[in-house]
């Protein structure tokens, strides 16, 4: 039977190649790991302003101190600057749907001020307002004109625009000098 | 098929944490049961083959270290080369390092003989059960199968995709296997 100073000894040195083993996969490992968080983050991004050479995020909720845009709604997730000019990308979730948990989507705006696609990402509802619905807000501008609520998806049709209308109110106000 | 029904989520209801978080969809399943498979065998293979380097009452803390390092490692190659699967259970893979399977099967490995086959064969029947269910509550509940669209939107029955549809797909998988075991 080992001694306890022994089992001491054992302990230690588990550890200790635990330790070099994780670290040894950590230095392959950790470089794809965050280079597909940031591919990600970004992938949606793409779908909803095609033709994007980069982005930049501008606002983060999380992270809402570090940034310059002052009073943004809770339903803006984050938005990101399409880095040659061509727009902005809004992430947005809202709670406002009948069920209260978070519809989450993408949004677009070009840099006439114009919605070029909008993304369902989640969507926990059990009443689908269909895959048209987003799409009625492509070429939008901020007036949302043609934009109709969905009858018996009332809640959730809602709570998008209202969550589109968040988006173009930083838009108007914050991100083009309020000239719009 | 004795071995499948006598498997740990079915009849002993171990792990079920595991096994309703991680089945809303098929490919987070296999990234679960991959895991449950990698920590089992390797606590069996390490514990038994290190067990005379240590006292009785270090166990504990000899499969502690084993299992929450066993568990980084799963995380840290799912995370990386499966992240599709890894992400909708990001919260409940570290669960795993606490699992009261691991803790069954290390202290198996210490007291009695080695039994790595036992060990990959709970940790198989294990990534079966859980594949099953996932598999169900994705193509009934989002119409998916792999993330890949099969039924149309209005075939989904949606709370199968919720909380109550894990212990409902639970519970119905219990019931056939039972009933299966009864028969026999």
């Amino acid at each position: 039977m080992p001694s306890k100073s022994k089992s001491n000894l054992f302990v230690i040195i588990l550890t200790l190649s635990f330790a070099l083993v994780l670290t040894g996969v950590n230095l392959i490992t950790g470089p794809i790991i965050g280079s597909g968080n940031k591919g990600a983050e970004v992938a949606v991004l793409n779908e909803v302003l095609s033709g994007a050479e980069g982005w930049e995020c501008i606002y983060n909720k999380d992270d809402a101190a570090n940034s310059s845009l002052e009073n943004v709604s809770e339903s803006i997730a984050s938005i990101w600057q399409e880095t040659s000019g061509k727009g902005y990308g809004f992430k947005l979730s809202t709670t406002k749907g009948f069920t209260g948990e978070a519809i989450e989507f993408a949004i677009g705006i070009d840099a006439e001020g114009k919605i070029t696609s909008a993304k369902l990402t989640a969507y926990p509802e059990s009443k689908d307002f269909g895959a048209s619905y987003p799409a009625t807000y492509v070429g939008q501008d901020a007036s949302l004109n043609d934009v109709q609520i969905v009858a018996g998806v009332t809640y959730s049709s809602q709570a998008f625009k209202w969550a589109v209308e968040d988006a173009f109110n930083i838009y108007t106000t914050q991100l083009t000098g309020g000239n719009e | 098929m004795e071995k499948t029904i006598k498997n740990p989520v079915t009849v002993l209801v171990l792990g079920s944490v595991l096994a309703l978080a991680c089945t809303t969809n098929a490919l987070s399943a296999l990234v679960m049961g991959l895991s449950v498979i990698l920590v089992l065998s390797l606590t069996t293979i390490i514990i038994d083959k290190t067990k005379k380097y240590f006292e009785e009452s270090y166990l504990f803390i000899v499969t502690l270290i084993i299992t929450t390092s066993l568990t980084t490692l799963a995380y840290m190659l799912s995370a990386a080369f499966i992240a599709d699967g890894y992400k909708p259970i990001a919260n409940y893979l570290p669960a795993l390092a606490t699992c009261a399977l691991s803790f069954g099967v290390a202290k198996d490995a210490y007291y009695e003989k080695t039994n790595v086959k036992e060990s990959l064969t709970n940790g198989l029947t294990f990534l079966v059960a859980v594949m099953v269910m996932a598999a169900v509550r994705e193509l009934l509940g989002a119409g998916t199968l792999f993330n890949v669209e099969v039924l149309q939107p209005a075939f989904k029955i949606a709370i199968l995709q919720k909380a109550p549809g894990a212990f409902l797909a639970l519970g119905f998988a219990c019931a056939c296997l039972n009933k299966t075991k009864e028969e026999k």
